[in-house]
């Protein structure tokens, strides 16, 4: 009962919160935040449900993003529709990293997927086109400005946007509670476990894993058009790099992967700090908020290695026992 | 009656190792077969083989008399052939009934189904009281049980325990024995055992089968093989009349 009005305060909050506050600056991190969680939880579904810690999910945002984008400027195609290639074409790469590395246990996974992204990355960087369309290399792509035109994904002012990803974050996490409480859900764990006592079990294994993969990977590429919409700039050393990947990766660890919720914990902690230390910090101190960042990361895992959602629970749990305890006094 | 698991001539290099060498043997429907011998004579490697987790370099696998060589371990669960490995692996972080589940998923989309089947099945184990601790602050016995939960949650035929008995006290391994025959009696799966504890493979097979450096030496029954020399030579190392004590 406490958890449904909790959920359902959090809901009505998030959902009036640009009726309330309207600052630009404030709207762009807000969205930049519910950006991160939304890719996050896409990444967590392959890295928390069933354990594939992959490095190159920026390759995925970026297959998403060049894409819909190369699609719009080419063929006039609209991103809403865009999005959904470059999702299904992102989805195909990860079958085919899925093909090369799940037969193998271990870390062979984690350091292709570094890989994809590095050569992906390098690739576009040095083509100024790819299959005949211009990509420009590393000057990036400019996204076509055609001013509020909700059709083609573009909006005046940030508000639309800020619905926009949050409905998006809002059908992973319904897919993340979903995909948990399913049979799919329970052999994910089992794979995330032990693979060969899973396999003993009668799961198939690698079909499994191919299919987080896939969600994932198909989840973080319709972000990455979301993103290119929303900055309408891809620039390629953003967009595919280590960095990028590597903020979807932490922010889940450091929420908390094993929970629905914990990417989401994640970015609204990791994405203001970030944003802050840089501003104080970046101009007179170059470096030093990445140093201060990894230091407050590398505390969490060594003490917290749960994520931290997991006191959050015990606090919630510790409420709910105080209730039942005072009810029945 | 008939036979359940057959293997013929099976035989597995590992390099210029010959872990099992040229290995025929069968089993019976309804029938514990015990597998004995010592440290690195194979047994472990024939499991796999037959559990589809090695390929084997020569040789076939009959399972219900249709030819199994080679399957994959998801598709020999299926099947009805179930393992638990010698060194126990739960999903620690899982508690007991979604151990369970997980095997009772190989038969069936619903989670519901698989969570009433998972807790009949550990009602028979005797874990009912802890279904819904994690598995990995369970007690070794009864983890051991867990191990045993979960292979019967996948609904099989034939069942491969590889040392069940292994780190219990005497009193443990009674219990879990009692619950391996029972598994035979009450549910009628068949069961191959590897197992050190000699009192107890006596008292559970209906038959036994000495491997010795990935050969075949001996195959009969307990009070057979107690008494043939080759067996009593390259593993037993006792006495004839100490060994038919313990047998009694």
């Amino acid at each position: 009962m406490l958890k449904t009005v909790l959920v359902l305060a959090c809901c009505v909050g998030i959902l009036a919160l640009p009726l309330v506050f309207d600052g630009p600056y404030f709207l762009q991190t807000m969205i930049l935040i519910v950006f991160f969680a939304y890719m996050s939880c896409s990444w967590n579904i392959l890295g928390g449900l069933a354990g594939q810690v992959s490095l190159g999910h920026s390759a995925f945002a970026g297959i998403g993003a060049y894409t819909s984008t190369l699609a719009f400027m080419y063929l006039g195609l609209s991103p809403w529709f865009g999005m959904i290639a470059g999702g299904l074409i992102a989805g195909l790469f990860a079958l085919g990293i899925g093909c090369a590395c799940f037969r193998l246990k271990g870390t062979y996974f984690t350091l292709s997927t570094i890989a994809f992204g590095a050569v992906l990355r390098i690739f576009v960087l040095a083509n100024n086109s790819i299959c005949g369309l211009q990509t420009r290399g590393a000057q990036g792509l400019i996204v076509p400005l055609k001013g509020n035109m909700p059709s083609v994904m573009q909006f005046a002012g940030k508000t639309p946007y800020y619905y926009l990803i949050v409905v998006m974050t809002g059908m992973v996490i319904l897919l993340t509670i979903f995909i948990r409480n399913s049979k799919v859900g329970y052999l994910l764990s089992a794979i995330k476990a032990n693979q060969d006592a899973a396999a003993s079990l009668g799961v198939n294994v690698v079909a499994y894993k191919q299919l987080a993969n896939f969600t994932s990977a198909f989840l973080t590429a319709l972000g990455g058009t979301f993103y290119a919409q929303f900055i309408l700039y891809i620039d390629p050393n953003r967009i595919f790099g280590l960095d990028f990947a590597l903020e979807f990766v932490l922010i889940a660890i450091i929420g908390g992967q094993s929970a629905t919720l914990g990417p989401v914990l994640g970015a609204f902690i990791l994405v203001p700090i970030s944003d802050v230390v840089r501003a104080v910090l970046g101009g007179t101190y170059p470096g030093l908020h990445v140093a201060l960042y990894g230091a407050a990361m590398m505390a969490i895992i060594m003490f917290m290695p749960q994520g931290l959602i997991k006191p959050l629970g015990h606090l919630g749990g510790l409420f709910a026992k105080q209730r039942k305890a005072t009810s029945t006094t | 009656m008939g036979d359940m698991m057959r293997v013929e001539n099976l035989t597995k290099a590992f390099g210029g190792v010959l872990a099992v060498k040229d290995v025929s043997l069968s089993l019976n429907d309804g029938e514990i077969l015990g597998l004995i011998g010592p440290n690195g004579a194979g047994k472990t490697t024939l499991f796999s083989m037959i559990a589809g987790f090695h390929k084997p370099t020569s040789g076939e696998v009959f399972f219900k008399r249709e030819k199994i060589t080679g399957i994959s371990p998801n598709n020999a669960c299926k099947a009805g052939i179930a393992r638990t490995f010698q060194i126990v692996k739960p999903f620690g972080d899982l508690s007991a009934l979604e151990n369970v589940m997980i095997g009772a998923l190989c038969r069936t989309n619903s989670v519901t189904v698989a969570r009433k089947r998972a807790h009949e099945v550990l009602d028979f184990v005797g874990l009912a009281t802890k279904s819904d601790q994690v598995a990995h602050k369970l007690t070794i016995c009864d983890r051991k049980r867990l191990e045993m939960a979960r292979a019967l949650g996948t609904g099989p035929q034939l069942i491969l325990l590889d040392e069940v008995m292994a780190g219990l006290n005497p009193t443990e391994s009674a219990e879990v024995a009692e619950l391996v025959k029972r598994i035979r009696d009450e549910m009628g799966i068949s069961l191959l055992v590897i197992e050190h504890v000699m009192s107890v493979i006596m008292y559970l097979s209906d038959r036994i089968c000495v491997l010795d450096h990935g050969e075949l030496i001996a195959t009969g029954t307990p009070s057979e093989i107690v008494q043939n020399e080759k067996v009593i030579k390259s593993y037993l190392g006792v006495r004839r009349s100490s060994a038919q004590n313990r047998s009694n």
